[in-house]
């Protein structure tokens, strides 16, 4: 039990973070200079980069991926590490969206039902996290697999009919942006406020940052654990909306396109994966900047076989960033 | 030691009732008499009524000729295809249509039909030694490209603004046939667009994956409205064109697609103006040509390769409204095994 | 080894709290971890303004004594008296919501969350406006206030109640921790090794704190090793040896050689 040890660890003098100052605002100061800085340079390599229509295709880069990472970025920011499942709540939602439209269902109650129903994939996980207290890693990696086979046996795949109003909202505006884009939007706001302001989202981030002070404090940690993946579930079920909207083929097979990108949004954001630190308008930011990168390419010439590249260069950079940071501040581990 | 017995005879009467369960259908047949067997592939959606019901096609044009009968389904998966492969050896098979969905185990198979010395005809996938029999994919592609250069022609007198060509390297020479082919045929029609019109990009014949890498190149190109697009597939074209619609009310989009997976039903993209259609539940109707030269005593020499293949089936071009006047697969199948003589082709392709 | 169990507290060597009754009473309570006895009839009293340390030597049981006062963990068998009732606790929130803090050793406090948030961390106040209560929406005001008015009452500076407590010294987590068990816990403190792993002058702030805890008229009741530490701030000394409480000694007329002799072993009690 070395005093001078502890003592240096949480000395104030020690260097905190590596870039950009502190905290949150700071987090959001380095995404906005680095989205910036690509826009700028794609709008100096070619002018025609700052359109509407450049625009337009980036929102709409961001409305699946924006959605998919808020959800991930909860399970993160509680201290459930990853959901490597989400795309089985994405693809089932898309499929029974499309199931219960070609049975003339109305457009609440499908929302609804389609919804709650992939919710179950996350009391699932939650299940295994919670009672039988295995790695959540391994666990939503087994949900995953499994849910996506048992998704391919269930739905060779999805027609969406290109009269309906899924098919409609995909390539409609509203309030002139893209309208798939409001859902993003408004999860951003809404989550935004949840976790800083309101109490619930108060005793996520304790979970997370935190569990065993959570828990002395009086905070069912199970309780949380079953919300947090249960909710996830739900906001990639509404992206599954998106995507059916999107895709007028649903295959189950295509889920997993965004598994990479959402963690790398999570994780350039500043969502720390030991749990319990995070800023959903920094998350917004990120995913702006990751749907920019592969329109910018475009503009650079570059082919899209470059895009994974860069996706997966940005995820190592952003999770490196990351780890610096925890081996940097956390006193223990 | 009693348990181990025990379990072995077990293991013994599972293996007896897996090498009786996949039997499904059987003409049987006196001694010296041509046996014609199919191993069917296994699962729906890759070879349609092929894959799970099995083989109407194969099994008529047998009948009508006289021969035994014999088919086993390797549902797709690589152990019963092996197991299934032994079946066939003790079975005496003249010869086998091989349909299998996992090719890593072919060489295996390959081996042991080689010994008993039994010719194999392998439906798409290509094994050295196995009569290759499968769509012609420059033919496909060029038969796309085609009809759909006679539309870019007519709407638009040859200028599209942007040309895109949706490809999916993964799928190696049958991409650079079909979404080439598709390009070779469009010039056939309008030989002047020029190359810097076309614009290539990685679409993975998946519509998830096209359609955003299209709107970043209509993005980058704002002034194109007159977009025509080809791909690998079906879906690999209507991701483009959703991408369009998605960008804007004026665009102008022809999309001519492959494989036929999403040009029929009821809800076909307005913007699919058609697709070329391979009818793989017929393709049993080609393999006669290389059986029945088998079965006189001279079978013709080995061609094993998609680039070599002994049997190419026709592709067939067909409008979107074409489209809604072929009857399904199951019912498309059922009419070919009264016709034993003809292919799909003949019977449903749009003169 | 063979030295009699004292099995219920010498209460005539405390003068003082001989007309009152204590806030918390463990009588000869025992618990055992499967073949493991961490506990053999041990018993304490625990009274407002004073403050009791549980020393001893590891192993001797004094964490799993602590673990049963603050109700984390149930006695197997003995009786537990909450001023003066019976009580039996079957989660910490029963504990947490009769006025019983504990400040656990490293685990108090969440290193992404602000002073006040840490604070209020799983008692966060509504704000007032009806609407914003429904949704759950928090009055951070009301909370920085209080917190700060808690804070200066012990007399604790920290330089913002806005950063995340990761960048303050251990002392000022400590005494975070103090003031936030003493916000809620308006019957007893239960410290787990305050002071260790702190240097010298945060020692000292965390034991003026301890010292207005007493003064606010609250029970303490701390763990530590730091002989120096106990002399200086407690007022009485339950001396623990292999399970059991073996003695409790006034600080006032007792030493440090005493003290140490009856942990080893070398004074009979």
């Amino acid at each position: 039990m070395s005093i001078n040890s502890n003592e240096q660890r949480r000395s104030p003098l020690y260097p905190r973070r590596i870039f950009f100052g502190t905290g949150d605002s700071g987090n959001i100061l380095a995404l906005l200079i680095l989205w910036f800085t690509l826009i700028g340079a794609s709008a100096i390599n070619n002018s025609l980069f700052l359109s509407k229509t450049t625009f337009n295709a980036v929102v709409f880069n961001m409305c699946i991926l924006g959605v998919l990472a808020i959800g991930q970025a909860l399970i993160v920011l509680s201290g459930g590490i990853l959901d490597l499942s989400l795309a089985v709540p994405l693809i089932l939602t898309g499929c029974l969206s499309v199931i219960f439209y070609d049975r003339g269902w109305s457009t609440l109650p499908l929302l609804i039902f389609s919804v709650l129903i992939s919710g179950i994939v996350g009391l699932i996980n939650a299940f295994f996290i919670v009672v039988l207290k295995i790695n959540p890693l391994i666990v939503t990696l087994g949900t995953g697999f499994a849910g996506g086979g048992l998704l391919l046996i269930l739905f060779d795949r999805a027609m969406v009919n290109p009269e309906s109003w899924i098919a409609n909202f995909g390539i409609s505006y509203s309030l002139g942006v893209p309208s798939a884009w409001w859902p993003m939007v408004l999860f951003t706001i809404f989550m935004h406020i949840l976790i800083k302001y309101s109490r619930p989202g108060r005793r996520v981030v304790a979970v997370g940052g935190n569990p065993v002070a959570a828990k002395v404090s009086g905070i069912s940690l199970k309780r949380y654990r079953f919300a947090t993946f249960f909710f996830a579930s739900i906001i990639a079920g509404v992206a599954g909306v998106i995507f059916a909207a999107f895709t007028p083929e649903i295959r189950p097979s295509s889920g997993t396109l965004y598994t990479l990108p959402m963690i790398a949004a999570v994780v350039l954001a500043g969502f720390s994966l030991a749990g319990g630190s995070g800023n959903f308008l920094a998350l917004f930011i990120s995913v702006g900047f990751l749907s920019t990168v592969p329109t910018a390419l475009v503009f650079f010439g570059l082919e899209s076989l470059w895009e994974p590249f860069f996706q997966g260069v940005i995820l190592i950079v952003a999770v490196s960033l990351d780890a610096l940071r925890t081996k940097k501040t956390v006193t223990k581990g | 030691m009693q348990k181990k017995s025990k379990s072995w005879s077990v293991i013994a009467l599972l293996s007896v009732v897996a090498l009786v369960l996949p039997t499904t259908q059987s003409i049987a047949a006196p001694k010296g008499k041509f046996k014609l067997c199919v191993a069917l592939g296994g699962i729906a959606g890759i070879l349609g009524t092929l894959g799970t019901e099995g083989d109407p096609v194969a099994k008529a044009g047998a009948k009508k000729r006289g021969w035994a009968y014999y088919e086993v389904n390797n549902k797709l998966d690589a152990q019963t295809a092996v197991k299934n492969a032994d079946l066939l050896v003790r079975q005496k098979c003249s010869a086998v249509i091989m349909f299998n969905g996992r090719p890593e185990v072919n060489p295996t198979i390959a081996k042991k039909l080689a010994k008993a010395k039994i010719p194999v005809i392998t439906y798409d996938i290509g094994q050295p030694g196995w009569y290759f029999l499968g769509i012609d994919n420059l033919a496909a592609g060029e038969a796309g490209g085609e009809a759909l250069g006679k539309l870019v022609k007519e709407k638009w007198n040859c200028q599209p603004d942007l040309v895109l060509q949706s490809q999916a390297s993964g799928a190696g020479i049958v991409d650079a046939m079909r979404t080439g082919g598709m390009i070779t045929g469009m010039k056939k029609i309008c030989p002047d667009i020029p190359a810097s019109k076309i614009k290539i990009f990685e679409g993975n014949g998946e519509i998830a994956v096209a359609q955003p890498a299209a709107r970043d190149i209509l993005a980058a190109n704002p002034t194109a409205k007159k977009i025509a697009v080809v791909g690998i597939n079906d879906a690999g074209v209507v991701g483009p064109a959703l991408a369009a619609r998605q960008l804007g009310s004026d665009y102008d989009v022809l999309a001519w697609g492959q494989d036929g997976n999403l040009i029929a039903g009821d809800n076909v993209n307005p913007d699919l103006k058609g697709s070329v259609l391979y009818f793989l539940e017929g393709y049993s109707a080609y393999a006669f040509e290389v059986l029945d030269q088998i079965a006189k005593g001279t079978p013709p020499k080995m061609q094993d390769k998609a680039t070599n293949p002994a049997v190419l089936v026709k592709p067939c071009p067909v409008s979107a409204a074409q489209a809604k006047n072929i009857p399904i697969d199951k019912v498309r199948v059922a009419n070919l095994a009264k016709n034993p003589s003809k292919t799909l082709y003949a019977l449903y392709c749009p003169k | 080894m063979a030295s009699p169990n004292t099995s219920i507290d010498s209460n005539e060597n405390l003068p003082s709290s001989l007309s009152r009754v204590p806030v918390m009473e463990a009588i000869n309570v025992s618990k055992s971890f499967g073949a493991v006895n961490a506990l053999i009839e041990a018993s304490t009293s625990l009274y407002s303004g004073e403050v009791k340390a549980i020393v001893g030597d590891n192993g001797a049981g004094k964490s799993t004594f602590l673990k049963i006062l603050s109700g984390l963990i149930q006695p197997d068998t003995g009786e537990m008296r909450f001023e003066g009732n019976p009580v039996k606790f079957e989660a910490p929130i029963q504990a947490l919501n009769l006025g019983i803090q504990t400040v656990y050793q490293d685990l108090a406090l969440i290193d992404t969350m602000t002073a006040t948030q840490n604070v209020f961390v799983g008692r966060e106040k509504l704000s007032p406006n009806p609407l914003l209560r429904a949704f759950r929406i928090v009055d951070d005001k009301e909370m920085t206030a209080n917190a700060m008015g808690v804070l200066s009452e012990l007399g604790i500076k920290i330089p913002s109640l806005k950063e995340t407590v990761r960048k303050m010294s251990g002392g000022q987590r400590q005494c975070l921790a103090i003031a936030r068990a003493m916000l809620f816990g308006h019957k007893l403190i239960i410290l787990d090794e305050p002071t260790a792993a702190l240097g010298v002058h945060e020692s000292a702030q965390v034991l003026t704190v301890i010292n207005k805890v007493r003064e606010k008229g609250l029970a303490v009741v701390l763990v530590s090793h730091n002989m120096q530490h106990v002399f200086e701030i407690s007022d009485s000394v339950l001396v623990m040896r292999l399970g059991k409480s073996i003695a409790t000694k006034r600080t006032e007329d007792s030493s440090t050689q005493e003290i140490v002799g009856l942990i080893t072993g070398a004074i009979a009690p």
